[in-house]
């Protein structure tokens, strides 16, 4: 028994005891369960070499599969995080998708989200939506809105690749720029005939 | 009498650039039996195709040559192909490929794209 404790605390040391540890991953949900398992992998982003404010991975989601226009697809999640900082217009790369055929990227689900710290007049913190209207903070320390703020797939360079870039703006005053943390993640349907690979460059 | 041709390039994967933008210019020769050369067409490339009113193919005629001169901005190369007049379709498919950019020479582009795009961004 002394040993079968042990043996358990050894694999999962971050409980207590035994009891502890089942008490505790009852309340999980699922999704911990596979990751302690090692049947999913936590998402590690990179940085991209080209802009270092940003970092990104994307990887297949599995046993997820969509039909869009009668064609199987497979779906890849692209999560990221970019910090936006001292200036009024960003442009930040975060990776370029290769895939082995060319094909519309289709963007079928968009969880991304804009944080906002220290709010002068709200008070606390903010995270809203990535796009127009998102809450920043100025560089006078107020609460501004965003013009624009929005993924921008590129395969205008090679037809077969997109550069994903986050594009930003806001017209706050002449000097005045914003910063604020941007949070990406998307689903991408690609058809399952096509391979696709993705770099941070 | 002239003839309607529509010129469209491809990628090495076969992936249609008929929409894709491109800058360049298409130029195309009739080559005849006796070793001349006739330009026929000189029209500048703003897409992956062109639809050009080429004249008609006569007996003297026994190549055509599709010569395609891309900027070199563009990530294609320029091509230079030429097919027998018995190998002639309305619309004919002129392959070009991809330059392979080094990682350095990707990013260089990655940043030239960045400076255009924060350009446009601030026009607005």
């Amino acid at each position: 028994m002394y040993i079968y404790k042990n043996l358990i605390m050894a694999t999962y040391p971050e409980f207590k005891s035994p009891l502890t540890q089942v008490w505790q991953y009852l309340g999980r949900n699922l999704p911990y369960f596979k990751k302690v398992l090692g049947l999913i992998d936590a998402p590690t982003f990179v940085e991209s070499t080209s802009n270092p404010t940003s970092q990104s991975s994307c990887n297949q989601v599995n046993n997820t599969t969509c039909t869009i226009d009668g064609e199987l697809c497979n779906v890849y999640r692209l999560q990221g995080q970019v910090d936006l900082s001292g200036s009024d217009a960003y442009v930040n790369f975060l990776g370029a998708l290769t895939l082995s055929q060319a094909t519309t990227l289709r963007i079928i689900s968009n969880s991304s989200n804009v944080l906002a710290f220290n709010l002068p007049t709200l008070g606390g913190d903010s995270a809203t939506a990535l796009g127009s209207g998102a809450i920043v903070v100025d560089s006078a320390g107020n609460e501004a809105f965003v013009d624009l703020m929005l993924l921008n797939p590129d395969n205008s360079l090679v037809i077969n690749e997109y550069d994903i870039y986050l594009l930003a703006s806001a017209t706050l005053g002449l000097g005045v720029t914003f910063d604020c943390t941007v949070n990406i993640d998307v689903n991408i349907a690609i058809p399952k005939s096509i391979t696709v690979t993705y770099d941070t460059l | 009498m002239a003839e309607t041709r529509k010129i469209i390039l491809n990628d090495d994967y076969g992936n249609s650039l008929e929409n894709f933008a491109l800058e360049g210019k298409c130029e195309c020769f009739y080559e005849k039996t006796d070793g001349s050369s006739e330009k026929v067409l000189d029209q500048a490339l703003t897409k992956g195709s062109i639809t050009a009113e080429l004249p008609a193919i006569a007996s003297d005629i026994s190549n055509v040559r599709y010569k395609i001169d891309l900027e070199p901005a563009v990530a294609y190369k320029s091509a230079d192909v030429t097919y027998s007049k018995d190998q002639l379709r309305p619309v004919e498919i002129i392959p070009v490929s991809a330059k392979k950019y080094t990682k350095k020479e990707k990013i260089e582009m990655i940043k030239k794209q960045i400076t255009n795009k924060l350009a446009s961004l601030r026009k607005k």
